[in-house]
């Protein structure tokens, strides 16, 4: 049937602003904001964001890496994964989150790819990117793997309308060293920043709204991270734990754990951290409780139990590694 | 010409042949050699690393489109109409093809049919195609096109293909083979065994991925057709070509210059090519099609998943009495399978064998050729069960093999060109430390395979080799350098023959139009198959050449007593230059025409022995290859660098198939969880183990192949290699893998039954 008329798409208009106020604005209006594009544009490729133009972020600058005063590490959400990870303020400050910036992906993305968009990428989950409708990809609705069944082996293992995984380890250390993030409109925490999505989103940024910074507390104490993933490099946590403690006369006094992979926001688990508080991190009993109560209501999908696993070991041995750190 | 009958083998299969004979191709056997087998960088390395070669896609004509396709998202379906209006009022579209419109291509409809038809076997079977001014328009135009589909039952598992009443993937029938083979009498031979293993081996699909995805570009040259095609074989791609467009083939000239990998899946003329040549001739302008990277993953080609049973049984002192080995196969809609129960067959001296392969079409995409079609798959099943049995046994898995190793070939009792697996065997043990292996279930692992594998290659092929005036030598033959160095090796065996510097030697390959007729390049008989040719053909070139500069020189006009050295005509103490011969000689050309020679009666097996190192990890179930050992044995090496790298290669793709590649299908809706290079997961730098890898008996010719004393190494590499990781990784774990890939939730799985 030949309804006739002019079917060209319209032109795709690539911006750049000169303040995060024309920023917000055309945000606001629909533009896709771009910063390294490692996600944005494939994003874009494969259907999974519509746009009718990029909103390059890159002018307003937003990549200063410094240490103010009250111990806090500020960084740019435009300082890429490579700059973050050779910092030498960050490898002092947080060597842990210097460690995992360091090992994002592949040292072609981390020239490119920034703080900002490795918090808010989309999922990695192979239905969402593979070409399945779910309630995630414009217009979709429902979750493939909970509906029709299917391999769920790289999915999360918490119960929710969406079961991907976040792909993110900088947002699960981010997490656990209690970092926040500035926006052009507010100051929230990290772990605040997500939430489970009932619909395309899975934060809680309105519109238009930006992250300008990253705030990292270089409080006492030491951390750690523990990932697996199924290959040794380009590869997402198939599970993965962070952790910062602070021991006193050999007990744990304050404790932060957050897990990935698991979820589709990273888990901050407090049920944990309520079990360690008070024991000695030798003890294997302790942690083993911890970990058990870090992954207290958790349903994996029939395949992906496995992560239970991989969720207790990784948390206990973050826990070792962090208490290991403040020893040594 | 004479006739003769003989055996030739391609990708594990052997049938009888006839044979037409050139006269003179009865060289004799290369033995001393003075450049073949000395360490030689690629001549063409810089091009290829600067981005200095054009592969098909960089071939930029003027007036070219760009062509896409538009793929079926469901796995079986009628294709009840199409409406590409809007995708044809698109501007810059120039030809829209389908189901719906091909009686526009007149007499060729038939053809089109074949590949835009109305009903839809895979998710990605082509079900348009548009060519237009650019790529982007193409994809816009794609979005345009409204397709009705009609959904249909499908079946994606090869067990649950060959029940009664699967829905069927083609007329006729899901039983696409069925291939039974015995010797002896299994199961009274396992009455009266003394150990007797059964596993099962479940493989997932694997995708080739070549570094360079498929490609082609057709134009018209007046009345003939040139197609730039990203391909193993361009005169298997021109032969189909003229078939289906009805051409003359000496109308079509089929370009591979460079070709960035095949590795099975650019065997001969894909999809794609034909409906870039239909486009071509529909919009009468030049048409590039590139596929794209998720169009690799779902629609070129895979290595097809299996499902395995094997049985192997020994008496007390450890030979085997019996072998039982019975696979599934789903190849997809029209595809092909290697001999997966090939391995069980060939690789020990048993004297009771079963194999039985049911393969079955799927609604999956075509399964093809993939790097040791079949026997990849079945190695892991077999070493798996003589690991097993060896531990059975209380024999080290090492001596059970060296104790088992067939002296002849088990299958057809032919004499082997040339054996020497023992001394891969004790070599690699040797190197990996094996004496210290230890007992299983510390957390490091040790573990090993073997590999046999027909790498003899066939005629017929050829090659011309040509004196230019100024001294330097012109190879001309119609075979193609997929990316494995054969530029380099036959240069390589020219200036060998000629005894000039390889600076002098020029070989050109890759285009219909410049060389004789050359097979495919696959079946790891490239070397086998093209060396002689070419060799043949510089001593013709050299014969001719000695006859000649000995009237120049005065001497006998026979040329005998004139010999070729360091690029000079020597007779007695009168020496004279290459280039002074030809300035003598002027245009006048001396061409020495090659051909291969046929088979000769041995059995050209190759064999190989490989270890690895793991180490894993039992809370989290991953694995880290230390090390692979790689000691190969392949006749004569004619570049140890080049063997190197396909050792290198062949073991990093292996370690790939073993821990990481899964092309899986999602089973309630038949559309792929794996198809881009995310998702599917080969193995990076960051993976590769240190590799250390021993040829014996690289520098000795073998014996009674060809006369140049080389086998074929394309694909033994990658044999191996996933079942010495198995072995390993169910040494460090104490554990018993049936799955491949083995990824940590299968490993946790794993340990979790074994304790």
């Amino acid at each position: 049937m030949d309804r006739g008329g002019d079917v060209r798409s319209p032109p795709f208009v690539y911006a750049r602003p000169e303040s995060s106020d024309e920023a917000a604005t055309a945000a606001r209006a629909g533009a896709l904001a771009l910063a390294g594009g490692t996600d944005a544009l494939v994003l874009l490729r494969l259907g999974l964001a519509r746009a009718q133009g990029v909103l390059d972020l890159k002018p307003l600058g937003w990549r200063e890496i410094e240490v103010k005063s009250g111990g806090v590490l500020e960084l740019g959400a435009l300082a890429t994964m490579a700059e973050i990870a050779s910092s030498a303020l960050v490898r002092e400050g947080v060597q842990t989150l210097a460690l995992v910036c360091g090992r994002v992906a592949t040292p072609q993305i981390r020239n490119v790819a920034t703080l900002g968009g490795n918090l808010l990428q989309a999922p990695r989950c192979p239905y969402y990117r593979g070409g399945f409708a779910c309630m995630r990809t414009p217009g979709g609705a429902g979750c493939p793997p909970q509906d029709q069944g299917g391999d769920a082996r790289h999915l999360g293992i918490f119960p929710g309308a969406c079961v991907a995984a976040h792909p993110s380890d900088v947002a699960v250390v981010l997490v656990a060293l209690g970092a926040g993030v500035v926006t052009t409109r507010r100051t929230i925490a990290v772990e605040e920043l997500h939430r489970a999505p009932d619909g395309p989103a899975d934060t809680i940024l309105e519109p238009g709204e930006l992250v300008t910074k990253v705030l990292v507390p270089m409080s006492a104490g030491t951390s750690a991270y523990a990932r697996v993933a199924d290959r040794a490099s380009f590869a997402f946590a198939l599970a993965a734990a962070a952790v910062r403690l602070k021991t006193r006369q050999g007990r744990i006094a304050d404790v932060r754990i957050a897990l990935g992979g698991l979820a589709p926001r990273p888990i901050r688990a407090r049920a944990a951290e309520d079990a360690l508080t008070g024991a000695d991190p030798a003890d294997r009993a302790a942690l083993d409780r911890a970990a058990d109560a870090a992954l207290d209501g958790a349903r994996p999908l029939p395949g992906a139990e496995y992560k239970l696993q991989l969720a207790r070991v990784l948390v206990v041995r973050a826990i070792e590694d962090a208490a290991r750190s403040e020893a040594g | 010409m004479r006739i003769v009958r003989q055996t030739v083998e391609f990708e594990g299969r052997r049938r009888e042949k006839l044979e037409p004979v050139e006269e003179r191709v009865g060289l004799p056997l290369l033995e001393k050699t003075w450049l073949v087998g000395r360490p030689s960088p690629r001549v063409d390395g810089i091009p290829r690393v600067t981005g200095a070669a054009a592969y098909s896609t960089d071939v930029v004509l003027p007036g070219m489109l760009h062509a896409a396709i538009l793929r079926s998202p469901h796995p079986h379906a009628r294709v009840v109409h199409v409406d590409s209006s809007e995708a044809e009022r698109l501007p810059g579209v120039h030809a829209v093809i389908h189901s719906g419109n091909v009686q526009e291509l007149g007499p060729l409809a038939d053809q089109a049919r074949r590949t835009l038809g109305t009903t839809v076997h895979f998710v990605g079977d082509e079900v348009a195609a548009v060519a237009a001014d650019d790529p982007n328009v193409a994809a816009d135009a794609l979005r345009r096109i409204r397709v009705r589909y009609e959904p249909l039952p499908f079946v994606i598992d090869p067990v649950a293909a060959l029940e009664p009443g699967a829905p069927e993937v083609l007329p006729g029938g899901n039983r696409s083979g069925h291939e039974r083979r015995r010797r002896g009498d299994v199961d009274r031979a396992l009455k009266k065994a003394h150990v007797i293993v059964e596993r099962s081996l479940r493989t997932s699909p694997a995708v080739h991925h070549a570094m360079e995805p498929h490609a082609s570009v057709v134009a018209w040259d007046g009345d003939a057709l040139v197609v730039w095609d990203s391909t193993q074989h361009a005169y298997g791609v021109r032969r189909q070509i003229a078939d289906a467009l009805r051409l003359p083939l000496a109308s079509v000239r089929v370009v591979n210059r460079w070709i960035g990998g095949g590795f099975g899946a650019k065997q001969g003329m894909s999809a794609h090519t034909l409906i870039a040549a239909l486009l071509a001739i529909r919009s009468g302008r030049p048409v590039a099609l590139a596929l794209g990277r998720r169009e690799e993953g779902i629609a070129t080609g895979h290595r097809p998943a299996t499902v395995q049973r094997i049985t192997v049984a020994a008496d007390r002192g450890g030979r085997l009495v019996a072998l039982r080995h019975r696979a599934w196969v789903a190849v997809g809609a029209g595809g092909y399978s290697g001999p997966v129960t090939g391995p069980t067959r060939d690789l020990y001296a048993c004297p009771n064998v079963e194999t039985e392969e049911l393969v079955a079409y799927t609604h999956a995409g075509p399964a093809c050729a993939f790097r040791g079609p079949g026997f990849v798959e079945g190695t892991v099943a077999l070493e798996l069960a003589m690991d097993e049995l060896a531990g059975r046994l209380g024999l080290d898995p090492a001596q059970l093999r060296l104790l088992n190793e067939a002296k002849r070939d088990p299958d057809s009792n032919a004499v082997y060109a040339r054996k020497r697996l023992g001394e891969c065997i004790e070599t690699g043990a040797r190197l990996i430390g094996w004496k210290g292996r230890g007992p299983a279930g510390s957390g490091r692992g040790l573990g090993m395979a073997l590999e046999v594998w027909g790498a003899g290659g066939w005629p017929p092929a050829y090659a011309t080799c040509a004196l230019q005036r100024d001294g330097t030598f012109l190879v001309s033959t119609g075979t193609q350098d997929i990316g494995t160095g054969t530029t380099t090796m036959l240069a390589l065996v020219a200036a060998e023959e000629l005894h000039v510097p390889l600076s002098r030697v020029r070989v050109v390959l890759g285009d219909t139009a410049a060389g004789p007729y050359a097979p495919v390049s696959a079946g790891s008989a490239t070397v086998p198959t093209m060396a002689p040719a070419v060799r043949h053909a510089a001593s013709e070139c050299r014969r001719q050449l000695l006859e000649v500069a000995g009237q120049v020189l005065g001497l006998e006009p026979d040329g005998a007593r004139v010999t070729l050295e360091n690029g000079h005509v020597k007779a007695g103490r009168k020496r004279l230059p290459l280039a002074s011969l030809g300035d003598q000689l002027g245009d006048h050309e001396i061409i020495g025409r090659g051909a291969r020679g046929p088979n000769p009666q041995a059995q050209a097996s190759v064999f190989g022995a490989q270890f690895a190192e793991v180490e894993c990890d039992r809370g989290t179930g991953s694995v880290h290859v230390r090390r692979i050992v790689a000691v190969h044995d392949c006749g004569r090496l004619i570049d140890p660098l080049t063997a190197g790298a396909q050792i290198e290669g062949g073991v990093i793709q292996g370690l790939g198939y073993a821990l990481l590649e899964e092309g899986t299908l999602h089973a309630p809706s038949g559309r792929p969880l794996a198809a881009d290079l995310h998702d599917y997961r080969i193995a990076t730098a960051m993976d590769a183990p240190e590799i250390e890898h021993r040829f014996v008996g690289a520098g000795e010719p073998a014996h009674g192949c060809n006369h140049v004393g080389a086998l074929g190494l394309g694909e033994p590499p990658i044999i191996p290699t996933a079942p010495a990781i198995a072995n390993a990784v169910a040494h460090a774990l104490a554990i018993r893998p049936d799955e491949t890939p083995m990824t940590p939730d299968r490993i946790l799985r794993w340990i979790a039954e074994a304790t």
